[in-house]
């Protein structure tokens, strides 16, 4: 397997389409419903946590920088066969992969999940689940070009849904975030633990590496949409702490969804039901950057043709959504994913730096012993 | 010394032939056309010739004064050398092959076998009937010139040859069918139109293999990129001006023999919603123009299906008091809501397709009787509501004001999966539509060039020609995207520098 | 996979799967109006204005009832009377018989809201009878826009700033919040027509006492700016008979004077943490608009004089209201509130300010500014 890819010329993307890579992949399923959990944590505080899980997320990113500007073109799965072995490498790989099915699985039958809750009660949940999954895979048919095109698109079509939040913003309460400072460093940091499933999504950077023209700037449309992407799960946490007490903040399962209910306009009553049809457009970008790491995962480990693995991938997804419609199953893999994603996203690239480091490092003391 | 004057003779030769003999052998193939004109002149020194031709493919006027009257007059013993400088029609070559005699007898060419001569004298005379050049009849613009494509090639490479002024114009010949033979001109400005493009079309059509086009559209549909899309990738147009603009911009154009379009490719989508009036008005109306446009699309497609979700599962939405009123205006119609507008849907195209196809005097009473009359009965009667009536003829006119044909048929057929979809799955359904009709626009492409730009991929000196106009100030680059050879039309700070106050 | 393969498995999927269910206009009845009352040992009654768009012509707006131990049990039994289902989820108003109120909301108003399809923009109100009173009166005019009536009263008089909007989510959320009460309008059957009487006060979710509409301003006041507001307040005549142009009309020693609030804001402070003294400000920008006796204003201590004259009435009714509500120990103004937000270390409990609050003693000032009283004098 080599480590380095060689990407043809056509096949490359700007830095520039980075932004709506990062803020497409992270906000996703996740925003509709983290600020209960954090405030479950750090009550009216919710918000310093957020801003804890930025900072470590920027830190995280700028560490996932360095591993990989230092190698020519090489995306994780060729860092890992190059540090490891291949053998370890490849095993490693495979784990990454698995989280990412585990991963698109969770959003796949959570927005489901709230389709059933908010929209039709009865719909079946596999026809929901093909609808979904038939879109990821037509457009993940035409390559990395096309899903970037669509994820560009999907965030200036669904963005409009921000200013929905003019009249709850208007009905805020600021007393609700007085005491400040009420949460002990403990609890603030629990509760940054707890948006970590909301923050995933930026790990699909060591995949996507190889594929930009213009590494050197990479750096700033990087930052700027993982700042964009905080900043919308800052606002909405603010807006949930204001606009609900603090005992429904706790209980009310879906807080953003729900804070669109009271907003009207002349001709449309409620809104909660656009919103949600409309988060479709928020979903699938998701799934489809995840779907699309799969099968660049299985073609580069395993030589697999991606139109295959694109295929299976989606029929076993399927059948498998059509088994999980509870919604405490569904809450459990969600808990589950979140404690997943902790290990792997911002554990392991803090792990792998000094590797590297040390490899590099390592790498050209011999080659200048040798050069002696 | 005389071999280098003379002609390598190959053994089975065409000619020389006696005339009697020629003469059989035409006839024989025109057996039962009466339309060859075979005349076999004698001089008095006893030289034969004979002069043949179809005789309503020819001028005949110019036959009698400019090739048989020299030729007739002249003193010499003919032979063709002797003719080639006699008769005073430029157009002038040799034929020794008899397919090549044919073919020009196909095309209107005039021949002169002197008798025992190695080949035959052809002038190319064709008289074809063409229409007047005259107002576009499909595509109407209140501004600007009116002028449209006609069926002759000819004269519509004059009208582009006298609108492109330029020595960089390139109009490139090649003949397609090889049953039917047709000629079809590819126009570019080689200075400016990107090279990869011209290169890509030219080796289109060289490796078309059909026996005959018989449009300049079929040949359009013969080199698209995606044949099962429902989006034109080329834009097909009546008008001249149209046609020379975009050619001046980079684009390269097709125009085919008989064929009254022409065809002009790379294409993006928005340039299917851009009509040259937005350009001939000031920058504001025309900005205002197209955002009408695509608000009207956007609409159209969208406003019936969403009548059908709202009223079939989300009553919700719909604010109380509206909901009385379509409350009220539903509880007549017997049919399920999807039912009822595909009713009326399918009512809108037949009278529009009704009116396409009956002679115009007719016609326009059918307009009349159908909309007005047709409509107001129908609610009477209870098949439909009244407000589903207005929801569909708003969306039926806006999507009349898509420029292109073409496209606006797309538009309008795209409807119908919408409701569909929105009578099966209600708002996700509307949602599932829109989702796939982004992607698939996403993949779509025109000459090998993205069908989105300039949004996807993203260029931001490019919007300023796709989703609205500036000030000519800012108007300085050609469109970017497809990489034109030479970006820049005119200085860009001349054009801004403003005089000082009071100078 | 080409788009045919696609269309054909769509097709396929569809037809095995069934379809959604579809929820169309007409075959349902869409509640409008919503009424709980407690009939005796422990049923609920329950009672609905719905729109069932039948045949042309035919007004589609009618009235059912029904009866059972749960919300939904009684709304069952109305659809059993009925031939099609009830939709809840167009409800504009749901209105609460007095007894009802009195019992406790809170789990009406929870069923209410765990659908997720509810709409949380219902407006609540207390009838001063019971529910079913208030609406069959409506079902004696079969007119919808008598039935819109209703909703529109409270609607608008919530626009106006006479009373605060209550709706179903900030009902619940100044419920759930420790150190703030819910209110909700009160309405009555007076002279062949349904009017906005009082506001109801509750503690906890039990009606606690009511308070006329006039006074419901002081409450708005400080949840939100006030504008364009008018009221009307007696004053005496005496301090201010020197600036009088003519002589009184009869030997009242009060007069009335209406104004216009332009703009009006108030704010609680919290001075003594110990001792728990509140200061509350008030904050008045008004314009006069009639006056019973010709009081001269052209002068600018004429206007001093008028002003303190209304900010004296104003303070001494804000008094008298804080010490009814000490009384019933309710506190809708949200003086827990503000304590809460200045409380380290052990958030308010609800308990703990039922506690505190009779307690607690306030200061007022009121500030009023007249910015004009019109063209003549």
């Amino acid at each position: 397997m080599d480590i380095n890819l060689k990407v043809k010329q056509g096949l490359r993307i700007r830095a520039f389409y980075l932004f709506f890579i990062m803020s497409g992949i992270q906000i996703g399923v996740g925003v509709m419903g983290t600020p209960k959990y954090i405030f479950l944590d750090a009550q009216q505080d919710s918000w310093i946590s957020v801003l804890m899980a930025y900072a470590a997320m920027l830190i995280v990113l700028w560490v996932m920088l360095l591993i990989l500007k230092s190698y020519d073109n090489a995306d994780i799965l060729g860092i890992q066969v190059d540090i490891f072995g291949t053998w370890i490498g490849k095993l490693l790989g495979t784990v990454y992969m698995l989280y990412f099915a585990f991963v698109l699985l969770v959003v796949l039958v959570t927005y489901i999940d709230v389709v059933q809750l908010f929209i039709f009660p009865q719909i079946n949940t596999w026809l929901l689940g093909f609808l979904l999954l038939s879109l990821v895979v037509y457009c993940v048919a035409g390559g990395l070009r096309s899903i970037v095109g669509v994820v560009f698109l999907f965030f200036i079509l669904s963005h409009w849904l921000l200013l929905l939040l003019a009249k709850p913003i208007s009905l805020i309460d600021i007393s609700n975030y007085q005491p400040v400072w009420q949460a002990s460093m403990i609890d603030l940091l629990k509760g940054a633990k707890s948006t970590t499933f909301t923050f995933t999504g930026f790990e699909i950077i060591f995949w996507i590496y190889p594929f930009i023209r213009n590494k050197n700037q990479v750096w700033r449309p990087i930052f700027l949409g993982a700042t964009w992407s905080a900043g919308i799960i800052l606002l909405n946490t603010l807006i949930v702490i204001g606009y609900f007490s603090a005992t429904q903040a706790r209980t009310i399962e879906w807080s953003v969804l729900s804070l669109f209910k009271i907003v009207e306009l002349p001709f449309i009553a409620r809104f909660d039901f656009i919103v949600v049809a409309e988060w479709m457009m928020i979903t699938l970008p998701t799934m489809m950057l995840l779907m699309w790491a799969i099968t660049q995962g299985m073609k580069r480990l395993y030589h697999v043709p991606k139109r295959i693995t694109l295929y299976a991938a989606a029929l076993i997804f399927l059948v498998v959504c059509g088994f999980i419609d509870e919604h405490h199953l569904i809450m459990a893999l969600n808990n589950q994913a979140n404690s997943i994603a902790f290990w792997i996203i911002f554990v392991y690239p803090l792990a792998l730096l000094p590797i590297v480091k040390l490899k590099k490092a390592w790498q050209s003391r011999s080659k200048k012993g040798a050069k002696r | 010394m005389k071999r280098k004057n003379q002609r390598k003779k190959h053994k089975d030769d065409f000619f020389p032939k006696k005339i009697d003999e020629l003469e059989q052998i035409m006839q024989s193939k025109f057996e039962n056309n009466q339309d060859l004109t075979f005349t076999i002149y004698e001089q008095d020194k006893g030289q034969r010739a004979a002069v043949f031709f179809i005789q309503y493919m020819v001028d005949i006027d110019q036959v009698k004064e400019y090739l048989l009257d020299p030729f007739l007059s002249s003193q010499d013993a003919w032979s063709t050398p002797s003719l080639k400088n006699d008769i005073p029609i430029a157009d002038q070559a040799t034929e020794n092959t008899l397919e090549g005699i044919l073919k020009g007898l196909l095309v209107g060419k005039v021949y002169i076998y002197v008798e025992g001569e190695d080949e035959a004298l052809s002038y190319f005379l064709l008289n074809k009937k063409h229409r007047q050049l005259s107002k576009a009849e499909n595509e109407s613009v209140v501004l600007g010139p009116q002028i449209a494509f006609t069926e002759s090639l000819i004269t519509n490479m004059n009208v582009v040859r006298w609108s492109i002024r330029s020595t960089d114009l390139v109009m490139e010949k090649m003949m397609i069918g090889h049953k039917y033979p047709r000629e079809v001109c590819l126009v570019y400005v080689k200075s400016v139109a990107n090279q990869t493009d011209v290169n890509t079309i030219r080796q289109r059509l060289e490796d078309l293999d059909v026996d005959d086009v018989e449009d300049s559209t079929i040949l359009m549909q013969l080199f698209s990129d995606s044949s099962s899309s429902m989006f034109p990738q080329f834009y097909a147009t009546e008008l001249s001006d149209r046609f020379t603009h975009d050619v001046k911009q980079g684009r390269i154009g097709v125009l085919t023999e008989n064929s009254p379009s022409g065809v002009i490719g790379p294409s993006t989508f928005f340039s299917f919603f851009e009509s040259t009036e937005d350009m001939y008005m000031r920058w504001n109306i025309g900005s205002f123009l197209r955002l009408l446009r695509f608000i009207a699309i956007i609409f159209s497609i969208f406003i019936t299906p969403l009548y059908i979700a709202a009223v079939t599962y989300h009553f919700e939405i719909i604010p109380t008091h509206e909901l009385i009123t379509i409350g009220k205006s539903r509880a007549v119609v017997p049919f399920p809501p999807l039912f009822e507008a595909m009713i009326l849907e399918f009512l809108i195209e037949l009278l529009r397709e009704a009116g396409a196809r009956l002679p115009t005097k007719i016609g326009e009473t059918i307009g009349i009787v159908g909309g007005v009359i047709i409509g107001q009965a129908i609610v009477e009667a209870g098949l439909t509501s009244s407000i589903l009536i207005i929801i569909v003829a708003l969306s039926a006119l806006s999507s009349y004001t898509v420029p292109n044909y073409m496209m606006g048929a797309s538009i309008r057929i795209i409807r119908f999966p919408m409701m569909i979809l929105a009578g099966l799955f209600g708002l996700i359904g509307i949602m599932y539509g829109a989702c796939f009709l982004v992607i698939h626009l996403v993949k779509l492409q025109s000459l090998g060039r993205p069908y989105l730009a300039p949004v996807y991929p993203f260029r931001m000196k490019d919007l300023n020609k796709a989703l609205f106009r500036l000030p000519l100030q800012f108007q300085n680059r050609r469109f970017l995207s497809f990489r034109p050879k030479e970006p820049y039309r005119y200085n860009r700070q001349e054009a801004r520098r403003k005089h000082d106050v009071d100078k | 996979m080409s788009c045919r393969m696609n269309g054909i498995l769509v097709l396929t999927v569809m037809l095995i799967s069934g379809c959604v269910q579809p929820k169309t206009l007409e075959e349902n009845g869409i509640m409008n109006i919503y009424g709980v009352d407690i009939a005796g040992d422990d049923q609920l009654k329950t009672t609905a204005v719905f729109y069932k768009f039948g045949a042309p012509g035919q007004d589609p707006s009618s009235l059912v009832t029904g009866q059972g131990k749960t919300l939904s049990k009684g709304q069952k039994r109305m659809n059993y009377k009925l031939g099609f289902q009830l939709q809840s989820g167009a409800i504009e108003l749901e209105l609460f018989g007095k007894k009802a109120a009195e019992n406790g909301l809170i789990d009406y108003l929870r069923a209410a809201s765990r659908h997720p399809r509810a709409s949380n923009n219902r407006l609540l109100a207390v009838s001063d009878t019971t529910a079913k009173n208030l609406i069959t009166k409506l079902d004696g005019l079969p007119n919808i826009n008598v039935n819109q009536a209703l909703p529109n009263i409270i609607d608008v008089n919530s626009h106006m700033n006479v009373i605060p909007e209550v709706t179903l989510h900030n009902f619940q959320k100044l419920y759930y919040e420790p150190g703030i009460d819910p209110v909700m309008p009160i309405l009555s059957y007076q002279n062949e027509r349904t009017r906005l009487t009082a506001l109801a006060l509750f503690k906890g979710d039990q009606l606690a006492g009511q308070i006329p509409v006039d006074q419901a301003f002081y409450i708005n006041v400080l949840h939100q700016n006030i504008r364009g507001l008018q009221q009307e307040v007696q004053l005496p005549l005496q301090p201010l008979k020197k600036y009088l142009l003519k002589e009184p009309k009869s030997d009242q020693t009060d007069f009335y004077t209406l104004f216009n609030i332009k703009k009006g804001e108030g704010n609680i402070k919290l001075v003594n943490k110990q001792n728990l003294h509140f200061h509350t400000q008030l904050n008045f920008e008004v314009n006069i608009l009639e006056l019973t006796e010709s009081v001269g204003l052209q002068k600018p201590a004429a206007i001093n004089a008028f002003e303190q004259e209304i900010e004296k009435a104003i303070k001494e009714q804000y008094e008298q209201l804080l010490s009814k509500l000490q009384k019933w120990n309710v506190d809708p103004m949200g003086y827990g509130r503000t304590y809460k937000t200045q409380k380290r270390n052990s958030p308010l409990t609800e308990s703990e300010w039922r506690d505190k609050f009779p307690d607690v003693t306030f200061d007022v000032d009121v500030n009023v500014d007249i910015l004009d009283q019109g063209m003549t004098p």
